[in-house]
């Protein structure tokens, strides 16, 4: 178990594994959201209380919990640099942010988009659309801490800390909106996942774009932090070959 | 713990020969205040009932603006590196500089709180629970803003990051400050609510101080 | 199953097209930005490093050239 752990943390074994790894991935991402957006876009029938608008569930409720747990995962990651001084965890964490930023951006303009037939306006007050929002802004000053830095290992640092900062918060911030929430407008009965009222075949095919859509996620963050890698780990042996090798290959614009 | 009270004489000696970083975030608190019935209009209803938010976001507004003056000085002048390499306990020493912080910044706030809340027609039953909540959610405001300062004093351009770091992390105080003065003024017993503010306080005093101190290190070592 | 009896008919998604369609193309940027844009800096990461070795290449040259000019004129 630990020496797998420490292997992770070798920026070179992560640059060959996920690079093998890659091909397979792809594959079966493309093949589980191919299959869960045209199932779930084309082939379920329509719900009973939203019609057809329903179809925005299948990509909004999977974007929100992958941007939520994105943010667990960047926490994770900055406390294992900051405990372990893992340099990899940093550059995994330095990817998470961006994705997660969009993810949180996607969650929220489908949220809106759905809500706009739903609630008759494109925004609401929901405890569920405002803790998403704050999520977003917690994305952008994660970013912003780590641009505003020169110096890349202070930025680390500092970003590894508001970060794990703004983890603490996470909960205290969800708690307080949903009261505050209550307080003003009880509790909204307009759920996305309210699942229990619908037949199997409209959430099986939420599971392959769900699957599918963590997939991507995982694509997303590897690119990232391949790229991070090489522009870090240049001055290292390896690295140089890889680079000299692309070189060759032609203008190395794979 | 003479170290605690030498910490605060001195930060409180420092604080009140210039007086200027005192005075300005209650200057920006009364101004900003006064301005919002300018926006709105005077109607004593519709200021009533907005008043609790209005005090609370100034509030919020004015401390953080006030964090500028925790660390730069001593972080220019190098004392603050001194004071991380000194053998004190650290903890004990950033809890007492903002402690005295918050007695500078936070506290006349305070006090002038319900002076303003009064000229926008809040209602009797709502001051103390203002009061109440400002005297306990203040000091949290204080701990976050030290920690996004820290974070942020080795930086140039500091003054617009600290907001974007921040803001977001003061919603849960402003939530629940503006809660109960809502809930007093709706007649609900409201002290759970000031419980709940306290036990943020507690944990902010436990935790923020160790992030302070990290961030600090990190902005020393640029 | 239930779905649609018609191509034109699963376009207008009940009613509902410019919501629907108007979310998945928001998700198709997104998709698209996340892969395109690590990519793309991965490239100019490329050119920048070829930039940087060919200008060292020139500067290696150059001052092969003055080098043996002055030796030229010593001579």
């Amino acid at each position: 178990m630990w020496q797998w752990f420490f292997k992770l943390s070798s920026p070179k074994w992560f640059y060959t594994i996920s690079g093998q790894l890659m091909p397979w991935l792809a594959t079966l991402t493309t093949l589980l959201l191919g299959v869960g957006l045209v199932w779930g876009l084309a082939f379920t029938p329509p719900d009973y209380q939203m019609g057809e608008n329903y179809r925005i569930a299948y990509i909004h409720v999977p974007s929100a919990a992958i941007a939520m747990g994105c943010y667990y995962m960047m926490a994770c990651m900055a406390a294992a640099f900051l405990i372990w001084r893992i340099k990899m965890a940093d550059m995994i964490a330095k990817a998470c942010a961006p994705v997660g930023m969009t993810f949180t951006a996607l969650a929220l303009f489908t949220g809106s988009v759905w809500g706009i037939p739903t609630w008759g306006t494109w925004w609401i007050w929901d405890a569920r659309l405002t803790s998403t929002l704050i999520m977003l802004f917690l994305f952008i000053g994660v970013m912003a801490l780590r641009s505003a830095y020169d110096s890349e290992a202070a930025g680390a640092k500092a970003t590894a800390v508001l970060t794990l900062v703004g983890v603490v918060n996470v909960p205290i911030i969800t708690y307080s909106v949903k009261w505050w929430n209550t307080l003003h407008q009880g509790a909204s009965s307009l759920s996305l996942s309210n699942t229990a009222a619908n037949p199997p075949q409209i959430w099986v095919p939420a599971f392959f774009v769900g699957f599918g859509l963590l997939g991507f996620y995982l694509i997303a963050i590897i690119l990232r932090t391949r790229n991070e890698i090489l522009m870090r780990e240049r001055r290292t042996e390896w690295v140089d070959e890889i680079l000299s090798a692309s070189k060759s290959k032609g203008q190395g614009l794979s | 713990m003479s170290i605690i009270k030498a910490t605060l004489r001195r930060e409180l000696l420092i604080a009140f020969r210039s007086p200027g970083d005192i005075i300005n975030p209650l200057m920006f608190f009364v101004i900003a205040v006064s301005l919002f019935p300018l926006g709105v209009g005077a109607d004593q209803a519709f200021l009533s009932e907005i008043a609790p938010g209005v005090v609370w976001v100034t509030a919020l507004l004015a401390v953080m603006l006030s964090m500028d003056s925790l660390f730069r000085a001593d972080y220019e002048d190098g004392s603050l590196e001194q004071l991380l390499l000194s053998p004190q306990p650290l903890y004990f020493i950033i809890l007492a500089k903002v402690s005295s912080h918050w007695l500078v910044s936070g506290l006349p706030l305070v006090i002038l709180a319900p002076v303003f809340a009064s000229m926008l027609a809040l209602p009797e039953g709502g001051m103390f629970p203002l009061v109440a909540g400002l005297l306990i959610g203040t000091p949290i405001l204080t701990l976050l803003g030290a920690v996004g300062m820290a974070l942020t004093v080795g930086l140039s351009r500091s003054g617009l990051l600290l907001s974007v770091l921040i803001l977001p992390l003061y919603i849960p105080v402003l939530v629940f400050g503006t809660g109960i003065v809502n809930s007093a003024l709706n007649s609900i017993d409201i002290s759970g609510l000031l419980a709940l503010l306290g036990a943020m306080l507690v944990l902010a005093l436990c935790l923020a101080p160790l992030a302070i101190i990290a961030a600090l290190r990190i902005s020393v070592s640029l | 199953m239930g779905g649609f009896n018609s191509f034109s008919e699963f376009l207008a998604m009940g009613g509902y097209a410019i919501y629907v369609w108007s979310a998945y193309a928001f998700f198709v940027v997104i998709l698209v930005f996340n892969i395109w844009q690590p990519m793309l800096a991965r490239k100019k990461y490329f050119k920048l490093l070829l930039r940087r070795e060919q200008v060292q290449q020139e500067r290696a040259q150059a001052k092969q050239k003055r080098e043996d000019m002055t030796n030229d004129s010593t001579s």
